[in-house]
């Protein structure tokens, strides 16, 4: 069994063991073998390479991982417990937020507790170094964001605390789409002004 | 009538529904309106709620927002996410006036009934009544209605870019009320904010000449009592000397300031605050939370506190009564 970790500014840095079947590398091209697991959610940003699959010999069910085509915003709320990885995640915060003013060093934002949502709304300044480099592009006025605190647990025993801020990103809605949705408003706005 | 609305955190109810339930009023039947004095998200948490449960209610919104270009920034905003809070309320609201249309109700009595300056907006003089009642909208003026293109496109702009529209924008297309139930008269200030411009904010009210006569005992204090909404004119033409008036606070703004009070007591020594944002109280986390949050040197203000709550009763049929006063949860009085 071998165990890589993923590189990439854009992909959660994650060690990721599938329980059984196997996992190859050919060059730059990761293909994973391994059950279905496409009830769990993932905390991803960026898409999976997609291979072709074929059986393998101990018949583990190949599973294509499909290009995230949601059109949803990219970052998704942490999973709270990845059983099946060499690693468990417990959140242990989460808000999501909007920026309100931002200066040099930092932004002030206003974040609503996902946790306990009872809790009032809060004023809270938060520092661009904190932000990872892909996403401060996106610090702007009036931008979402969401802010987590967790406990990782690896495989060894370890545990680790850790924070992180993402900004949501848009998703890109096709022109029909967008018809859809006008057409549907324009209809409303006829009853409603209907004599 | 219902004015705007707010949800009581600890319920997620609207704190309107709560407070009339909590007096037995039979909402479906004794609503008669429900207003939305404009779209801000400070004063449109739940209102949909409201306005299904007033089923008898008539809908009233600003004539500044044109309909066809709301709808579609309303419906934008709800089915992608981008400021969810405001623009699914809004969505909502239009769905329940849609489907009670669509039922057969007539569409006066449903609504959306858009206010404009000196619009009667509601008239009960019925002979069971013994004080007639009456809703005037003061606001928007003529010269505002130009304005509300501009806001609704610059909202659909950002929702598209997934942001939500500054809170700091222009509050000058919202509905200002003039409230008469017998001999009393109450002034619903709104968010109105003043601008020098005569046909505009304060000043179109105070200059016009069909707006009701009289002077108003009762203010709701626009905009949270900052300097933008204040109108010498306002305090002189429009309101009573010493007036009952009423703050709420704003505190992602810091509003009202230490200024603005003391600006607000030189007017009436009458002035209540539904709540202090000076006291409100942190929130309560997991002590790990709280831990991490102070090693990462993270403070987190709180925006909300208790549900203040200042009331008034007073009998509408004596032109000399005086209102009585009760506080609840954190309202106090200021000025005296």
């Amino acid at each position: 069994m071998i165990t890589l970790p993923l590189n990439s500014e854009s992909v959660m840095d994650q060690m990721v063991t599938p329980q059984s079947g196997n996992v190859l590398m050919a060059r730059s091209v990761l293909r994973i073998s391994a059950p279905d697991t496409s009830d769990e959610n993932y905390l991803v940003s960026s898409p999976w390479i997609d291979e072709g699959s074929t059986d393998g010999p101990n018949k583990n069910v190949h599973r294509d991982i499909q290009l995230d085509l949601d059109p949803k915003p990219v970052v998704r709320p942490l999973a709270l417990d990845i059983s099946k990885q060499n690693f468990r995640v417990k959140a242990l915060q989460r808000w999501t937020g909007h920026v309100e003013r931002v200066m040099a060093d930092s932004f002030i934002a206003i974040v609503s507790d996902l946790t306990n949502p009872s809790n009032p709304d809060e004023e809270v300044e938060l520092d661009i170094e904190d932000v990872p480099l892909g996403d401060r592009a996106l610090i702007t006025m009036g931008s979402v964001f969401y802010w987590s605190m967790v406990y990782r647990d690896t495989k060894s025993g370890q545990r680790e605390k850790s924070e992180s801020i993402r900004f949501a990103r848009q998703p890109r809605l096709t022109e029909d789409v967008v018809e859809e949705i006008y057409h549907e408003a324009d209809a409303i706005t006829a009853i409603l002004e209907s004599a | 009538m219902v004015v705007d609305s707010c949800l009581n955190r600890k319920t997620s109810e609207p704190a309107a529904l709560e407070y009339l339930r909590l007096l037995n009023v039979d909402i479906a039947n004794k609503v008669k309106m429900v207003v939305a004095t404009h779209w801000h998200d400070d004063h449109i948490h739940g209102l949909a709620k409201v306005l299904d449960a007033a089923k008898n209610a008539r809908f009233v919104d600003s004539a500044a927002f044109k309909r066809s270009l709301l709808s579609r920034v309303v419906e934008y905003g709800s089915q992608t996410g981008a400021n969810a809070s405001v623009t699914e309320e809004y969505s909502n609201i239009h769905r329940i006036l849609r489907d009670r249309i669509q039922k057969g109700e007539k569409k006066e009595s449903v609504g959306p009934m858009q206010a404009i300056a000196n619009a009667r907006l509601l008239y009960l003089s019925d002979s069971s009544r013994t004080v007639k009642a009456e809703v005037i909208a003061l606001s928007p003026s003529n010269g505002t209605l130009n304005h509300s293109d501009a806001e609704l496109e610059n909202a659909l702009k950002l929702f598209k870019e997934r942001k939500r529209p500054s809170r700091q924008g222009p509050n000058q297309l919202c509905v200002v009320l003039w409230v008469k139930v017998g001999a009393l008269q109450t002034i619903l200030g709104a968010d109105l904010e003043h601008v020098s411009g005569v046909t505009e904010g304060w000043n179109a009210i105070v200059r016009s000449n069909e707006r009701p006569e009289g002077a108003a005992a009762i203010f709701k204090v626009p905009h949270h009592g900052s300097k933008n909404a204040h109108s010498d004119a306002c305090w002189k033409e429009l309101l009573a000397g010493d007036p009952i008036a009423v703050v709420t606070p704003y505190a992602p703004s810091r509003l009202p300031t230490a200024n603005d009070m003391k600006r607000l007591c030189e007017h009436t020594k009458e002035l209540y605050l539904t709540s202090d944002y000076r006291h409100y109280k942190a929130s309560h986390r997991d002590h790990t939370v709280e831990k991490m949050l102070r090693r990462r040197e993270k403070k987190l203000r709180p925006l909300e506190g208790s549900m203040g709550h200042v009331r008034m009763r007073a009998d509408a049929r004596d032109e000399n009564a005086k209102p009585t006063i009760e506080l609840f949860e954190g309202a106090e009085r200021k000025c005296a």
